[in-house]
């Protein structure tokens, strides 16, 4: 097929390079699957602490909050990469790779969490207290389980969202699947036949992180609906 | 003020009305479509559910990047060329867009459905029911994550760097790389931590705002 | 509600509006044509060849330079393309033009300067590249106007004095550069460490990411003379004279930047250029031999640069 300049539509270079692109969707699924299960643990932890309003830690929580939801991934990554060094933390493109989207995940899932047990309804704490439950062993018994999976759809978006953003270690060349494209485009020219192929995986892979979002939803839904 | 200071500042300032700008443009467009968006995915048909459901899915599915590429790169080759900010601008409110139509829809199906029903048994047609109960009582529930979104939008503008167009990123970056290459330090730090100062006095306005209203919803 | 409904409409209509009105001139991606102010011609110069119809109907020459490949294309303190190709760029739209201004110039790297000429956001390439036959098969080259090698860049107390010492170890290319395509394949097992700009390379260079910076030797002795710490070691690999690119089967804008070349050549323009660009004479001597001039033609060679 040809078409606009004599530009000639062929899929077949793309099985010369095929371990190499496999190479590069391993390295997104590492720093995806590392980054989303950070961001989750970081995100349940503070978020907690944030709902339980413990004096000082809220503070700091909600700066950490605040500078990471308020900024671009995208700069984030160049300062942890390109700046750092020079004030003596130097790290390698994994690193900053997992270390990027947790952090970032992290902080939308703080909030995530934290409106999360928040909206757990009132009557259910005082209905706690009045049992004679602690403070904190009503959070842990009745917020804790209701809260997370109120969260449950919002915080599942951002790891979805996680897992996209790992496209933007191109600016580190750090060797994932969005990088490894431009590297073989830079290479073999092939411009639009690799574009649709990334476009192509990317999708294919949402898609299935969604169906498996729907499964852990569904299992983990209130009953009765909330 | 060391001498780096003043040339740096100034040309990252005009990238800086680049990114104000395609912010601008790109956050109304995807408001504006994504509203109208997601209104249809609230209609009975299902054919136009399905069909506005596919548009959300694939420019919600696909990084951004790899959007901004396809549209840079690939497009000119069947005949559709745009310049460097239309390219950014068109990438970014595809996928605000589609974000911004499951933001409507989740808003207007978070109404309870008493108010409906009730609508109904009261003889309101489903324009009527959309218009007078369920869209005013849909609006403040938008609100809250339309602001996160925007607030997201702004910061994706940053992503243009990676087709070239010259914001405030790719602005920094060029001084940092000509510092770099004229043999002195690299002045990453001060530079990127302006960027990254820049965005945050921007965003965090309108993020408490944001949580702002959502206080005032419950 | 209702009325709050509309106003936020109208609004944003208007914001539309005014933000189409103000955005049609913002598209930004390249460095501004200037660079020194040569002196306006009277009007275009013949050279033997028309014009291309695509570059009269753009009313500007659009080039893809580097901007990160001192002293051959970088951007200056002004902001402003500066170097001997961005000079040879002036020199075509004074050809063309008779203004040396009627310039597009779009910064480009080695791994997207086709992508920009096949989505014809640019209609030439002049971004120090080398010929290769690979190169050769998606794009046209004109005739060769410059050369140089891959040699590595290192710091000075490393202990690497030659490509042999590199196996098995990390090494920082540039992504679609001559020296990363040699390197996959002449040393299969160097790990490349790929960056997409100079500056990025070298600042990893010096963050110790990589034992030694490949690229070309044009490049790496102009950061070497600027870094005290860094010097070049290794004999030339992949010595390929430097062609201008443009799309396969372009055939009038070719041979017009052929027949401009050759002016060029005849009026020691390149020559002239490169003395004011590269003012150390050891440098100058080194390089004299690749600087088309009058009698001195540059010739691409008939069997693969790729050679281990």
């Amino acid at each position: 097929m040809v078409l606009a300049d004599g530009y000639h539509f062929e899929l077949g270079f793309l099985f010369d390079h095929l371990g190499e692109i496999g190479a590069g969707l391993l390295r997104t699924l590492e720093i995806s699957v590392i980054g989303m299960a950070g961001a989750l643990v970081v995100g349940v932890a503070l978020g907690a602490l944030a709902a339980l309003n413990v004096p000082v830690v809220r503070q700091l929580i909600a700066v950490y909050v605040e500078v990471f939801r308020n900024t671009p991934l995208l700069v984030q990554i160049f300062f942890l990469f390109f700046a750092l060094p020079e004030i003596g933390f130097q790290l390698d493109g994994f690193t900053v790779g997992w270390l990027s989207l947790l952090l970032w995940g992290g902080a939308y899932n703080v909030e995530n969490f934290r409106a999360g047990f928040e909206a757990v309804e009132g009557g259910y704490v005082e209905a706690c207290r009045a049992l004679g439950f602690a403070r904190v062993a009503a959070f842990r018994e009745v917020v804790f389980p209701l809260g997370t999976r109120i969260a449950l759809p919002s915080v599942i978006n951002i790891l979805i969202s996680v897992f996209k953003n790992s496209s933007f270690m191109v600016a580190i060349s750090f060797p994932e699947l969005t990088e490894t494209a431009v590297n073989i485009v830079a290479v073999t020219f092939r411009v639009f036949e690799m574009f649709l192929a990334l476009g192509v995986v990317y999708l294919g892979l949402v898609w299935l992180l969604s169906l498996g979002a729907q499964v852990v939803e569904r299992r983990l839904a209130i009953p009765g609906g909330h | 003020m060391p001498p780096w200071v003043g040339p740096v500042a100034s040309y990252v300032a005009s990238g800086l009305r680049t990114t104000a700008l395609l912010a601008l443009v790109s956050v109304v467009a995807s408001v504006v479509v994504g509203v109208v968006l997601g209104t249809l995915l609230t209609l009975p048909s299902r054919v136009v559910r399905a069909v506005v459901r596919v548009y959300v899915e694939v420019w919600r599915g696909l990084p951004i990047i790899v959007i901004l590429f396809f549209i840079f790169f690939v497009l000119p080759i069947i005949g559709i060329r745009v310049d460097t900010f239309t390219a950014a601008a068109v990438g970014l409110t595809l996928w605000g867009s589609a974000n911004m139509a499951e933001v409507v829809r989740g808003a207007v199906q978070s109404v309870p459905r008493g108010q409906g029903e009730a609508a109904a048994a009261l003889g309101f047609s489903w324009p009527g029911r959309m218009r007078h109960v369920i869209l005013p009582q849909a609006t403040r529930r938008v609100l809250p994550p339309l602001i996160g979104l925007v607030v997201n939008l702004t910061q994706q503008t940053s992503l243009a760097a990676v087709i070239g167009l010259l914001d405030v990123l790719e602005a920094s970056q060029r001084s940092i790389e000509r510092l770099t290459l004229s043999g002195g330090s690299t002045h990453a730090v001060p530079i990127l931590g302006a960027v990254l100062g820049v965005f945050f006095v921007v965003c965090l306005p309108l993020t408490m705002l944001s949580r702002w209203f959502e206080r005032r919803l419950r | 509600m209702r009325s709050r409904f509309a106003i936020l409409v109208s609004a944003a209509t208007l914001l539309v509006v005014a933000a189409g009105c103000s955005s049609g001139n913002s598209s930004g991606s390249g460095g501004a044509a200037g660079g020194e102010t040569a002196s306006a011609a009277a009007g275009p110069v013949d050279v033997g060849v028309p014009v291309p119809d695509e570059v009269k109907s753009r009313g500007k020459l659009a080039m893809g330079v580097k901007c990160d490949y001192p002293p051959f294309g970088y951007v200056d303190e002004a902001q402003k393309n500066s170097g001997w190709e961005i000079d040879i760029a002036h020199e075509l739209a004074r050809y063309a033009f008779g203004d040396p201004n009627a310039l597009a110039l779009t910064c480009v790297t080695g791994s997207n300067r086709v992508s920009f000429l096949t989505s014809s956001r640019i209609d030439l390439i002049e971004a120090t590249m080398n010929y290769t036959v690979e190169r050769a098969q998606t794009i046209d080259f004109t005739t060769p106007y410059f050369d140089s090698g891959v040699k590595l860049l290192v710091q000075k107390n490393a202990g690497i004095t030659s490509f042999d010492q590199l196996a098995g170890k990390s090494v920082i290319t540039i992504t679609g550069a001559t020296a990363s395509l040699w390197l996959t394949q002449c040393m299969k097992d160097v790990k490349q460490v790929l960056f997409t700009e100079t500056s990025q390379a070298l600042t990893a260079l010096s963050q110790n990411r990589g034992v030694a910076f490949a690229q070309d030797d044009t490049l790496l002795l102009d950061l070497a003379a600027k870094n005290q710490s860094l010097q070049v070691v290794g004999d030339a690999k992949a010595d390929s004279p430097w062609g201008m690119g443009v799309r396969k089967g372009d055939a009038s804008m070719l041979s017009w930047v052929n027949a401009a070349l050759a002016h060029m050549q005849a009026a020691d323009f390149f020559w002239t250029r490169f003395q004011k660009t590269v003012t150390d004479s050891t440098v100058q001597q080194q390089f004299a031999k690749y600087v088309p001039r009058p009698g001195n033609t540059l010739t691409y060679p008939t069997s693969s640069t790729m050679s281990c």
